[in-house]
């Protein structure tokens, strides 16, 4: 940890990234406008400090559906600083909307992808590796083979295709109700997992033969408590930094998704829909710089301190792969 | 979109260990390395290889088939002015009233003889002509984005190699660095308003001269030069703390002599590496460059066939890709062992 | 040493395939510019009018071919194509027609009554009808051809003489003559089609009668059309070449646009139009077309089945809709807020001097009121989530967000904005999976029954669930009828029946969004915004002038 303290940029990355965590997830008790109210008249303002609107509670439109701790936290709000709210200091956008607060809000949302994705992409990524590696031989061998195969398939329709179905299945009265942004999640995390698992691969296939492992397998122990107490805490460096590298890896699909029209769905923003909506803003006749500066600032900062902080970590825990 | 790209590159270590082992022993008792032709393990190993691409493409034609016909709306439901007898007939003309079964062996049948059909889309041509005249054009748009990617991305990792640490190095890396981090639609949107718009050198889209390719190349080529980057001066690091390099510069090279006779060869294995699955991620990954510089490339055709349901010539696509990703990845793991002899085939 | 020539054998390997895309990439060379050069806006599907159904393939079949009539370019109303004159008999069910004697296909081969007699039937083919095939169901014994019963020969189209050709029809139908400039009855070669069944649309076998040739055809980069010298009116055709472009992305298109590249761009991004509306080469007008919200009176599930299909309910989300907002804040060209289905400006229906059927304003109180009336009704007190579905497009969504705004601030309702790419939507139309879904629709032709048409029971565009027997025979009535002003009037007694039923939402009638070079001249604004090239011309002198300034 030594290393990672002497690193300043990485150290830079962590706390502006914890800064940026703790601001989008504490947005909704903060006096930042609602992201979905709209006002025709005021759009397409530039930045300007103060604001024209008095803040409701009413204008978060499914406030009932929203997450309890989030609906809380607006109410709160709304006792601490009543109908007040900062301006639109980022501008509106060309339905007159707080561009910041849409940021801010997108920015929920597109960090839980980024991290929740790569959670899963762990999650599978981890098991299917470690156990590949362990097994060894010919189940090694078809195991790697499967990931080859699924590596060279086009995942635009993998993607399309499962967000169907998950449309499908959301119709059934009375059936179970799946939450579109939660199979979104499953979607990319499931494309991501197959370089998690070659890596977690190699790295235990390098450590499986050191002498405490057979130890301990001479002693009958079975291969789930030699996978969970031996090899998977040997990776654990390898799965850090691959987390900080792999979340904006997702966040940058995500904005891919978005610019097809695949990304999440309104009222909901993510920075990648902000950015390939602003695309249309950057033409010649008329340039509403802050459509893109803002979003694509806010998702190329953040993946910069992630690179960074990835590059950090790396150095720090594990010389060998020092800078790959 | 350079996911393919990325992943391959940091896929790199676990794999070198083991490389690294098996050449351990290769190296002892085959000094010179493997040759082209005078031995059989190249033959043997293409011919493996081979299986395992036809093995990979029939799962992939099959799953392909059954995944695109279980999302709803086939290709002539969406047409809004088709009356339910004219979708009928349409439907009964392309096989689309058979079992599903029956369709997939059918279809299997014609792509082993090459016969991929018609376009449901476009109805004038067949799939193949499609790809073949798309084909050129992602080639030649890939090809350039690759030359930037390799010439901007290696000069780039060689300099803050070099200057370790230093401003410059820095700074590079910070570039390369946003490279990476900016999705490329935006890239695309600032640099067509600077050079198209405001300093009229470039024009706006389409297909043309070197001139339509320039910025559009670029733009593709962006993200992997960062990445070329970032491996270049890894590799060079690691290379120049070698003993032999050190040697070499204790028998009086110069810097330069030591850097091109020496470093470079080794410094640039991880490109290599990465040389695979970036030109497969170039010549598919320029959707989004195609649709925004309006390049008749197969990329459009790829998504358009999705969103329209053009099965065959989405299926086409399909095929094309996986095909082009499994050679890419062969041919680097022949390149590789030319370039490294103590890797060998497996 | 060897492996050191291995290596070289590699890199030189890598040289030559950069080099190889290097060459390939030139080889694209340079086309010279075409006299006119116009954006599409999508890669056409075919160049066989039988195979095409949409408004992109219109605009190029329009060069390469041309019917019966053809629509003037200002007023629309049918003038002589290949016939250079045609009569109709008393009871409007004979249609003579008398093919002009310099007519000429453009490999010179006289074109004759029997092309049409070809092509017609062609069109009708049992085993591969044209997409548009109902269109010809008009025609005696044309449905029974279709459906396999009987043989081309007993199909009412004949040519009795060379340059005679006849068309019986079952009923007689207002609009036959417009019907007989739609692309997609078109006259093709017979020689060339039964000589290459698969390869006749493509440039070096294509053989086409219009004031265009096909010169060149690059798929999704451009389509190269040359003057066609053989043409009955070659004099009048100004233009000698003509490029059409594919491109997609409106903004890409506006990019063209401004750097000289395009002289035609069909459509703008919505972003800049508020700006473009000062210049004077943006001039929108009118269209045939209508954007509505389809509500789905079947709906699966009981629960919002009982509040859909109310016709209470409904007129609620109508009255609350604020169409003027979303006309001037969000598409913002002018389009006109609709209270009616049909759009304005259909000749003897919705044009300056009549009147047809229209729904009130908006009316908040009065949509509160029907609201609780609806609650109160059913003894619920909680109306359950609505969905709204659109395909993948910007302005879709922001419309709806507009109105998910309204809906939700206004009436207390809870909605939710679902989009879907265009497949999946149009499946999700079809099968009835949606609860409220935006549609659109433009006129094929310029008559109201175009639109009022859509929603007769088990419509194939239907895609609401609303099905009367009483609205389907008003519309067989109006088909029937040979007097205008009594089939206008039926069509009113239809429109309203629609209205009061409300299975659609009215929002907006549209606008074309042209942004046409000012010394672009022959082209003239009109309500399907269909604008022949045979009249367009450049003025040279005004293009000099604006250049050199």
């Amino acid at each position: 940890m030594k290393r990672f303290k002497r690193n300043r940029v990485a150290r830079v990355c962590l706390w502006g990234l914890v800064t940026l965590v703790l601001l989008c997830a504490l947005t909704p008790i903060l006096p930042f406008a609602p992201p979905a109210r709209g006002d025709l008249k005021a759009s397409n303002l530039p930045p300007s400090l103060t604001s024209t609107h008095e803040w409701s509670l009413g204008d978060y439109s499914s406030l009932e559906d929203e997450w309890a701790p989030t609906r809380w936290m607006l109410e709160t709000r709304a006792s601490i600083f009543g109908d007040f709210e900062v301006g639109p200091w980022m501008g509106t956008d060309k339905l007159g909307r707080c561009l910041m607060s849409r940021i801010l809000w997108g920015g929920r949302i597109s960090l839980m992808v980024g991290l929740v994705a790569t959670l899963v992409s762990l999650l599978i990524g981890v098991s299917y590796g470690a156990l590949s590696g362990y097994l060894g031989g010919r189940w090694d061998n078809i195991m790697m083979r499967i990931v080859d195969i699924l590596y060279s398939i086009p995942f635009i329709f993998v993607v399309i295709f499962l967000l169907t179905v998950i449309r499908a299945q959301q119709e059934v009265p009375g059936g179970i109700s799946i939450n579109r942004m939660a199979l979104f999640f499953a979607v990319i995390g499931a494309i991501y997992w197959l370089t998690m698992a070659r890596v977690v691969r190699g790295q235990v296939l390098s450590v499986k033969h050191q002498e405490y492992v057979e130890a301990s397998k001479a002693l009958g122990a079975s291969t789930g408590r030699i996978l969970a107490r031996h090899l998977v805490p040997n990776v654990f460096s390898v799965i850090l930094v691959y987390l900080t590298l792999t979340i904006p890896r997702v966040m940058l699909f995500e904005a891919f998704l978005s610019f097809l029209g695949l990304g999440v769905e309104a009222p909901d923003v993510s920075w990648g829909m902000l950015a390939a909506d602003g695309l249309g803003a950057i033409n010649p006749i008329h340039v509403y710089w802050w459509f893109v500066l803002f979003p694509g600032l806010a998702l190329g900062l953040t993946l910069l301190a992630l690179n960074f902080l990835g590059d950090g970590l790396r150095d720090a825990l594990d010389p060998k792969l020092k800078d790959r | 979109m350079q996911k393919g790209a990325e992943e391959e590159a940091q896929v790199d270590p676990p794999e070198e260990v083991e490389s690294g082992e098996g050449a351990a022993s290769l190296g002892d008792q085959e000094p010179e390395g493997f040759t082209f032709f005078s031995d059989h393990p190249l033959l043997t190993f293409l011919l493996k290889r081979l299986g395992w691409m036809a093995l990979t493409l029939w799962i992939v034609f099959t799953l392909s088939f059954f995944l695109m016909r279980s999302i709803p709306g086939g290709p002539f439901d969406q047409e809004q002015n088709l009356s339910a007898e004219v979708l009928a007939k349409y439907k009964a003309a392309f096989y689309l009233d058979k079992p599903l079964a029956e369709q997939y062996l059918l279809h299997l049948r014609n792509a082993l003889t090459g016969d991929l059909g018609p376009s449901y889309k476009m109805a004038d041509y067949t799939v193949n002509e499609i790809m073949a005249a798309g084909i050129p054009k992602s080639l030649a748009l890939g090809v350039i984005a690759l030359i930037f990617a390799l010439t901007l991305g290696i000069t780039a990792g060689l300099l803050s190699a070099i200057k370790r640490g230093g401003f410059l190095d820095r700074s590079l890396m910070t570039v390369a660095t946003i490279g990476i981090a900016l999705p490329n639609f935006v890239i695309a949107g600032i640099l067509i308003l600077l050079f198209v718009i405001w300093i009229p050198i470039f024009p706006a889209a389409t297909w043309g001269d070197y001139k339509h390719l320039f910025l559009p190349a670029f733009c593709l080529g962006a993200p992997f030069a960062a990445y070329v980057a970032r491996l270049t001066r890894t590799g060079m690091l690691d290379v120049l703390s070698q003993d032999y390099i050190r040697t070499a510069r204790a028998k009086g090279l110069s810097d330069a002599q030591v850097l091109v006779r020496h470093a470079l060869k080794g410094g640039l294995l991880p490109v290599i590496s990465f040389l695979g699955p970036a030109i497969a991620g170039i010549l598919t990954g320029s959707l989004v460059v195609e649709k925004i510089f309006q390049i008749p490339g197969l990329g459009t055709h790829f998504v358009q066939a999705a969103i329209n349901r053009d099965y065959t010539l989405a299926m086409g696509c399909v095929l094309l890709y996986t095909t082009l990703v499994y050679v890419m990845n062969l041919l680097v793991d022949i390149g590789y062992t030319i370039i490294d002899p103590r890797v060998k085939l497996e | 040493m060897r492996r050191d020539r291995n290596r070289n054998l590699f890199a030189l390997g890598l040289a030559l395939l950069l080099l190889g895309g290097g060459v390939l990439a030139l080889q694209g060379a340079t086309v010279e510019r075409a006299d006119f050069t116009f954006n599409n806006a999508s890669e056409p599907q075919s160049l066989d009018p039988k195979v095409v159904s949409g408004v992109p393939e219109g605009r190029v079949l329009r060069c390469l071919y041309e019917g019966l009539t053809n629509m003037h370019p200002k007023t629309l109303v049918p003038v002589p194509g290949m016939a250079e004159r045609w009569e109709v008999s008393e009871d409007g069910r004979t249609y003579t027609f008398h093919i002009r004697k310099n007519a000429r296909w453009s490999n010179g081969d006289p074109l004759t009554a029997e092309d049409f007699v070809y092509s017609w039937r062609r069109f009708l083919d049992p085993a591969m009808p044209a997409k548009y095939a109902q269109l010809l169901w008009l025609v005696v014994k044309g449905r029974d051809f279709f459906d396999g019963k009987v043989p081309s020969a007993e199909v009412g189209i004949r040519a009795p003489e060379p340059h005679t050709f006849v068309v019986e029809l079952v009923h007689p139908t207002a609009y036959f003559l417009d019907l007989c400039s739609f692309y997609p009855l078109f006259p093709v070669h017979r020689a060339t089609v039964e000589a290459h069944p698969k390869t006749w649309s493509k440039p070096r076998n294509f053989v086409g009668n219009g004031p265009f040739l096909l010169e060149a055809r690059t798929i999704r980069d451009r389509i190269r059309l040359r003057k066609n010298p053989q043409y009955w009116d070659a004099d009048s055709v100004r233009l000698n070449t003509v490029d059409i472009l594919p491109v997609e992305d409106h903004v890409t298109g506006l990019n063209l646009y401004l750097t000289g590249v395009l002289d035609w761009e069909t459509d703008v991004p919505q972003q800049v139009i508020s700006d473009l509306l000062k210049r004077d080469d943006f001039q929108p007008r009118a269209y045939l077309g209508s954007y509505f919200y389809r509500i789905n009176l079947k709906h699966r599930n009981p629960e919002k089945a009982r509040f859909l299909s109310d016709p209470r309910f409904r007129m609620a989300l109508y009255l609350a809709m604020d169409r003027k907002a979303i006309v001037e804040g969000v598409t913002k060209a002018g389009e006109l807020p609709s209270r009616a289905l049909v759009p304005p400006g259909i000749p003897n229906y919705s044009d300056a001097r009549h009147q047809p059927p229209a729904l009130p304003e908006m009316d908040m109180e009065k949509a509160r009121a029907l609201i609780e009336e609806v609650k109160k009704d059913l003894g619920v007190d909680k109306i359950p989530t609505l969905k709204v579905l659109y395909n993948t497009s910007e302005s879709h969504k922001n419309i709806a967000e507009v109105i998910q705004q309204r809906w939700g601030q206004g009436l207390g309702l809870k909605i939710k904005l679902e989009n879907q790419e265009w497949g999946t939507y149009q499946a999700s139309q079809k099968a009835l999976d949606y609860d409220i879904s935006r549609s659109a629709w433009i006129g094929d032709y310029a008559d109201a029954n175009t639109f009022l048409d859509l929603f007769v029971s088990g419509g194939g565009n239907n895609h609401t669930g609303y099905a009367d027997p009483i609205y389907d025979s008003l519309i067989e009535a109006a088909a029937r009828e040979a007097d205008r002003d009594k089939r206008r009037e039926i069509l009113y007694k239809a429109e309203e029946m629609l209205l009061r039923d409300l299975p659609i939402i009215p929002i907006y009638s549209y606008v074309t969004k042209n942004l046409v070079r000012p010394w672009v001249k022959g082209f003239y604004p009109n309500l399907q915004n269909v604008h022949p090239l045979k009249f367009v011309w450049i003025d040279e002198e005004a293009k000099k002038n604006a250049e050199g300034r």
